[in-house]
């Protein structure tokens, strides 16, 4: 049985459809946020929460009574400390892939402090292999609720710190206690902190080696791009010579859509598959890094827009060849 | 396609080349040569029209339906 589709109400039900979604969104957004601390996003009014023990804290912080001067100088240092104990300080840069993975390194000491007017860079060279679409969930610099996790590294070894939930104790009036203790688990990745994603340490040839191979792939993209945009300029000169529906147009077109779709399919792929090949560096809280592809959604777009074109320029070049070929 | 072309056979009846047949018709001799060699996908009814006046023949003569 063949179905008739109105295309008119295709549309105006697409429109509203879109309508509705930002607004219970939108609404959402009102109605659903909370102020409490969320563990989960189980709390409701009038949960409570005991501690069971009291890590010390990471970073010792900066007195607020010393002068202001003095005291934006020691926040400055203790962060300079911090980064360098990630090893993450001075980012040493490397051969980048958008989203999916770059080269890079920072300097690490345990025990280093910084004085940044002598301009000594103490610690020694750590290099990584960044997966900027792979981050910590509810990652932060300092602790703000109960679902934060602090990256940190201590004695070269990274942990998480985190609050873990040992029981929870039903009150009489409907709400819950929760029972958390305070944890530093040990994790095998690092962290940029700074850009919000997981590294993966590496040795220095191993990240000279794929540093070759990430800059010999960008270098072929590169050339494929080129040939993309110089496929795109011959389109347009084509079409402005009356050439409009000829064989090398259409192709063109074809070329030019699929790509523009394929790249963040494929790219998301790719980042899937980081997961199994860096498994044992991946932990729970590892989770998928939207950041990378937010903008992947105008390529789509504009793929989509070329691929209307690519099916135009077919169907107008069988009309064109039917044409020519009608005595 | 199972529409096969027969100018070529009702040129050759008549004795009348391609060059002669294009003057008398006023198209081009790509065009008549792309139906000829049955390339064409359409023809259009006036074309038949003057073949038919200038070979003084039959549209049935011009094109046959064979299985």
């Amino acid at each position: 049985m063949k179905i008739k589709i109105n295309t008119n109400l295709v549309v105006n039900l697409f429109i509203i459809g879109v309508i509705v979604f930002y607004v219970i969104i939108i609404g959402g957004s009102f109605f659903f946020t909370s102020g409490n601390t969320i563990i989960h996003g189980k709390t409701m009014p009038g949960d409570s929460y005991s501690w069971n023990n009291h890590l010390p804290d990471i970073d010792p912080s900066a007195s607020t009574d010393l002068p202001y001067s003095q005291y934006l100088d020691l926040k400055n240092k203790i962060k300079i400390t911090r980064l360098l104990k990630n090893g993450e300080f001075l980012g040493l840069g490397g051969a980048q892939m958008g989203g999916l993975m770059g080269m890079g390194g920072g300097m690490l000491c345990d025990t280093c402090t910084v004085d940044l007017n002598r301009g000594n860079i103490p610690g020694i060279k750590q290099y990584y292999i960044e997966l900027p679409g792979w981050k910590v969930k509810h990652a932060t610099f300092d602790y703000y609720n109960l679902d934060s996790v602090v990256f940190h590294v201590e004695h070269k070894q990274s942990y998480i710190r985190k609050a873990i939930v040992d029981k929870i104790v039903p009150k009489k009036d409907g709400s819950k206690n929760y029972k958390i203790h305070m944890a530093d688990i040990p994790v095998k990745f690092r962290y940029n902190t700074l850009q919000n994603h997981i590294m993966i340490p590496v040795s220095e040839r191993l990240r000279n080696t794929v540093n070759i191979v990430m800059f010999v792939t960008l270098m072929l993209m590169v050339v494929y791009i080129f040939y993309l945009i110089a496929a795109f300029l011959k389109f347009i000169v084509d079409v402005s010579k009356g050439f409009s529906f000829t064989s090398e147009n259409v192709f063109r077109l074809k070329l030019i859509s699929l790509s523009l779709l394929g790249f963040p399919i494929v790219s998301f792929l790719l980042n899937l598959l980081m997961y199994p090949v860096f498994s044992s560096y991946f932990t729970d809280d590892v989770v998928l890094n939207t950041w990378a592809w937010s903008n992947d959604w105008k390529i789509i777009v504009v793929g989509i827009i070329f691929l209307l074109l690519f099916k135009a320029f077919r169907q107008g070049k069988k009309l064109k060849d039917e044409q020519d070929l009608t005595v | 396609m199972p529409i096969v072309v027969n100018l070529d056979v009702m040129m050759a009846k008549r004795k009348m080349s391609l060059t002669e047949l294009s003057e008398k018709m006023g198209i081009t001799m790509a065009n008549l040569s792309i139906l000829k060699t049955g390339k064409a996908k359409a023809i259009r009814l006036e074309t038949l029209d003057a073949i038919c006046r200038i070979l003084n023949c039959q549209p049935g003569d011009i094109l046959e339906y064979v299985e």
